[in-house]
């Protein structure tokens, strides 16, 4: 898709200045904050970040009142421990902490009523064209609103790099970050050297969806120490025939929490993954872990 | 408007008219005129192009050669609207697709008096209440059509056809569903209306009720004029029996004086035959 | 009642289903709030709520409850079948198809109204494609040509639009099918004034048509023979009631009933004169379709039901009671 293509040149052109501030590592998005690097409103100098949607930010001030559709966001900011800075919820955060705050429905194509009256400033929502309708009336009817993409690694870990710096909580976010870059290694490191297994992820359905590249899914089993048998879709998740399935040999199946594998599969090994590992956010390094030691149990005793 | 009164109110000159996919025409060279003030009937054994005549008069099917006039013109330059004040038809069949009330359905014959959406004015509603008593319908004004049987519909029909207060009437087979009490009443009316200087073009199988009734009649055959004129002129044993294929016979009736006509047993019928009064002729074999 | 008191009785009930449609929503409001709102004073985010979402919506659904009344009480007169309605003539399978194409294309990527038109598009093309198989070749329209020929091109369309879907990612398919399942949420005012443009002049056109279209029930012939123009009139009708169909798809996805029920409902009430039964269809569809709007969003707010199902689970037992109650004086074909 262009937006990958879109995403490497602002790596490039925003490279100088990332490096500068922060730990080296995969980083989308610009962030640009004074080089002193305490970042944000006390200096009084704006932060500027660019969304998925590629549009310019600029926050004076940490927004106060923060509505967020999207989970990964969600999480992270309750990992920043901002959880009074959010003002409402979605259909989909169930922790206890949200429980006593509004909901706006879904995700995608939330409830405007409940969310204008909720008076925030800052509605982080998923970027893409299935919702350029809610969008455009947010635009509209004045309520500011950030784009992400949480589809990888690259793109939590720039996530949590923006709204560190939107929130003014770089530090939470850099040692959040630090901790992922740790578990990562810490994953990459038991299973070099290992065979390769061959493991593939299903959403569940008839016939099954699979992930192929470009999914979260896909990059957590190569770092695993896996490869995925389906790395040549064209698409996120497509659903393919059993005889295709079988003929590619999976020496493991990983399967959705909501789904179940197919019967007629039952001589694969398959073992199902927690809810809690699917999505991207900030448990990124527990999510690596958990998938590199389903794909090479041995790596971890 | 004005109206040609030596014209005639329908005619057909050199008509023809093929129907698509038909080897045959169903009306070949059809040369026929309805004189102003006629009670015109037209007879013919089932298929010799009687309705499709009627269609065609009414530029409903556009011949293949020839053409239809209507009061003097052709009637593919008449403005609808402007036919359907000078000619009301009650058609053979209708099928009435929603619940109807005969009031609504009488009501329509005064659509091509009414523009768009003007509402009916007490001229149209005097000329549907007495359409309606005329042909003995206003016991059911407010009963739908589909509660009718076959014989009052046609009532109903006739009604809205009067109610267009028409210079001609053109009407096929319409009391083929009626008991004797109506279809003379019918007659009678049409008849009187006749009289009256209205034009009557009468598509029927009846062939005493052509004979006792209309002062012309034309007789088809496969989609050809057989036989144009008086009733005594046309209804010739001869003629019947070649154009219907059945053995026939003519004869005066006594009470009413006009001519009926009796379809004769074949050779084959078992049943005795009885003896006749006068007749024009020897039964045939 | 007659059936002028039957229209001011609907035009008041249209004001007040407007009025419940803007007082009544996810967020609760007091009257005095709602009525603030439109004077331009109290809270910004209250007048938001009023003016910029609720306002629209309210309008919306009236235009277009109304035109798909409108419309579906003009098929039925046109191909003579009380099981006629709006989307039966392939209009809805070439509406949803393009707005499928557009998703899976990522048309809407660009620009929101990308949606709207592809929609659209695809419905004229069904529209089109419709009226070319059904008239003949000196140009006659046989109506039941025109009614097996929607009903071939709506399937054809919904194979394609199966086939879409089926080789789209997860995301394209729940976009597609929340479309489909109809919704009045996208309402703003400037897809308002684009619906009212068209649906008001060819309200007006479709009234006007009453008269020919009641004489279309009796039959072709018939009505050839009171005056009218049996081929113009059915054309008309078709493309005029047609294209209202196809602009309220393109505003809200797929709604069902309301073209179906409402006439029907109206002509078991008022009877089968087209004079009266076609503005109070409209009528009648704009209020019904707004209140099932405002159930659609209050029902289990925040989340808000899609509006094709209470059209479905509200007017059928509603249609079924007046059913019964006129089931001694009316008897189907």
């Amino acid at each position: 898709m262009d937006h990958r293509g879109i995403k490497a040149a602002k790596h490039c052109l925003f490279a100088t200045l990332i490096s500068a501030c922060g730990p080296g590592g995969p980083d989308g998005g610009g962030v640009s904050v004074p080089l002193d690097g305490s970042g944000g409103a006390p200096n009084g100098q704006p932060v500027v970040v660019t969304d998925d949607a590629q549009r310019r930010h600029e926050f004076v001030s940490p927004p106060g009142r923060i509505v967020s559709l999207v989970p990964s966001a969600t999480e992270t900011l309750l990992a920043f421990g901002l959880g009074d800075h959010l003002v409402g919820r979605t259909e989909y955060d169930r922790t206890p902490e949200l429980s006593s705050l509004s909901s706006v429905g879904g995700g995608l194509q939330p409830n405007l009523e409940i969310l204008l009256a909720l008076e925030p400033d800052l509605v982080i929502r998923f970027a893409g064209e299935s919702d350029r309708a809610t969008a455009e009336r947010l635009t509209d009817l004045g309520v500011p609103h950030f784009a992400i993409q949480p589809d990888g690694i690259a793109d939590v870990q720039s996530i949590i790099r923006r709204l560190g710096a939107i929130t003014g909580a770089e530090a939470a976010a850099n040692s959040l970050l630090a901790e992922i870059r740790s578990a990562l290694a810490d994953v990459q490191e038991r299973v070099e050297g290992l065979p390769l297994r061959r493991v593939a992820y299903l959403l569940g359905g008839e016939p099954p969806w699979v992930a192929g590249p470009g999914t979260y899914i896909h990059e957590l089993m190569i770092l695993g120490g896996g490869t995925n048998v389906f790395d040549d879709l064209g698409q996120l998740y497509v659903p393919v025939s059993l005889e295709e399935l079988i003929d590619r040999k999976p020496d493991l199946l990983l399967i959705a929490e909501s789904g179940s594998a197919p019967p007629k599969l039952s001589s694969i090994p398959s073992v199902r993954l927690p809810g809690s590992i699917e999505v991207p956010g900030p448990g990124l390094g527990d999510a690596a872990r958990e998938v590199a030691r389903l794909i090479h149990p041995e790596a971890f005793p | 408007m004005v109206v040609s009164d030596t014209s005639p109110a329908l005619a057909a000159i050199d008509l023809t008219v093929r129907y698509r996919g038909s080897s045959v025409p169903a009306l070949n060279q059809v040369n026929m005129g309805v004189p102003r003030g006629m009670f015109y009937a037209v007879l013919g054994p089932n298929g010799s192009g009687k309705s499709t005549l009627l269609r065609a008069l009414l530029g409903v099917v556009a011949p293949v050669s020839g053409h239809a006039c209507v009061a003097g013109r052709r009637v593919m330059d008449w403005e609808r609207r402007a036919l359907a004040r000078e000619v009301g038809v009650v058609p053979q069949s209708e099928s009435v697709a929603f619940p109807l009330t005969v009031r609504d359905l009488v009501a329509m014959g005064r659509y091509p008096h009414l523009r768009g959406l003007q509402a009916e004015t007490p001229d149209d509603r005097q000329a549907i209440a007495t359409a309606m008593e005329r042909c003995d319908v206003v016991a059911f004004a407010n009963r739908l059509t589909s509660t009718l049987s076959g014989g009052e519909i046609q009532r109903a029909r006739m009604a809205r056809a009067l109610a267009q207060e028409p210079n001609s009437l053109v009407l096929d087979e319409p009391t083929a569903n009626l008991d004797i009490r109506h279809e003379m009443e019918i007659l009678e009316l049409l008849r009187t209306s006749v009289d009256n200087g209205m034009t009557v073009f009468f598509i029927t199988h009846h062939l005493d009720l052509a004979a006792r009734f209309a002062d012309r009649i034309l007789l088809l055959s496969e989609g050809e004029v057989v036989a144009e004129g008086e009733p005594s002129e046309v209804l010739d044993e001869e003629t019947l029996n070649h154009v219907y294929q059945w053995p026939v016979s003519v004869a005066e009736n006594p009470v009413t004086g006009t001519l009926h006509v009796t379809p004769l047993p074949t050779p084959t019928d078992p049943t005795p035959r009885k003896s006749t009064g006068s007749s024009r002729s020897d039964p045939s074999r | 009642m007659s059936p002028r008191a039957w229209s001011a009785t609907l035009i008041l009930a249209v004001i007040g289903a407007f009025s419940l449609s803007v007082w009544l929503g996810s967020v609760d409001l007091t009257i005095r709030e709602t009525l603030a709102a439109f004077t331009g004073r109290g809270d910004t985010s209250i007048r938001q709520i009023v003016v910029e979402l609720r306002a629209p919506r309210a309008v919306l659904a009236i235009l277009v409850g109304g035109g798909l009344a409108l419309a579906g009480a003009v098929f039925q007169a046109l191909l003579r079948n009380p099981l006629a309605e709006p989307y039966i003539l392939g209009i809805s399978g070439g509406a949803a198809t393009g707005a499928v194409l557009a998703l899976a294309l990522g048309l809407a990527v660009s620009h929101s109204w990308a949606l709207p038109i592809a929609a659209f598009v695809g419905a004229l093309l069904a529209i089109t494609l419709v009226l070319r198989v059904a008239a003949a070749a000196d140009d006659r329209v046989d109506v039941r040509v025109l009614l097996l020929a929607g009903v071939v091109v709506g399937a054809f369309f919904t194979a394609c639009l199966s086939f879409v879907l089926s080789i789209s990612d997860a995301r394209t398919v729940r976009s597609a099918i929340l479309w489909m399942m109809g919704s009045l949420a996208g309402a703003d005012w400037v897809t308002v004034m684009t619906v009212a443009l068209y649906t008001l002049p060819a309200t007006l056109v479709l009234i006007g048509l009453a008269r020919p279209l009641n004489l279309m029930a009796i039959g072709e012939e018939t009505a050839g023979y009171l005056g009218t123009n049996v081929e113009r009139v059915k054309k008309v009708a078709y493309v005029v009631a047609s294209l209202l169909t196809a602009a309220g798809v393109a505003a809200t996805g797929i709604i069902g009933f309301v073209g179906l029920i409402v006439p029907h409902g109206v002509r078991l009430v008022v009877g089968a004169d087209y004079r009266m039964l076609l503005p109070l269809s409209f009528l009648a569809g704009a209020v019904f379709l707004t209140l099932a709007d405002v159930v659609a969003r209050t029902m289990l707010s925040p989340i808000e039901v899609p509006i094709g199902v209470i059209t479905a689970l509200v007017g059928v037992p509603l249609f079924l009671l007046l059913l019964r109650r006129s089931m001694g004086s009316t008897s189907w074909w």
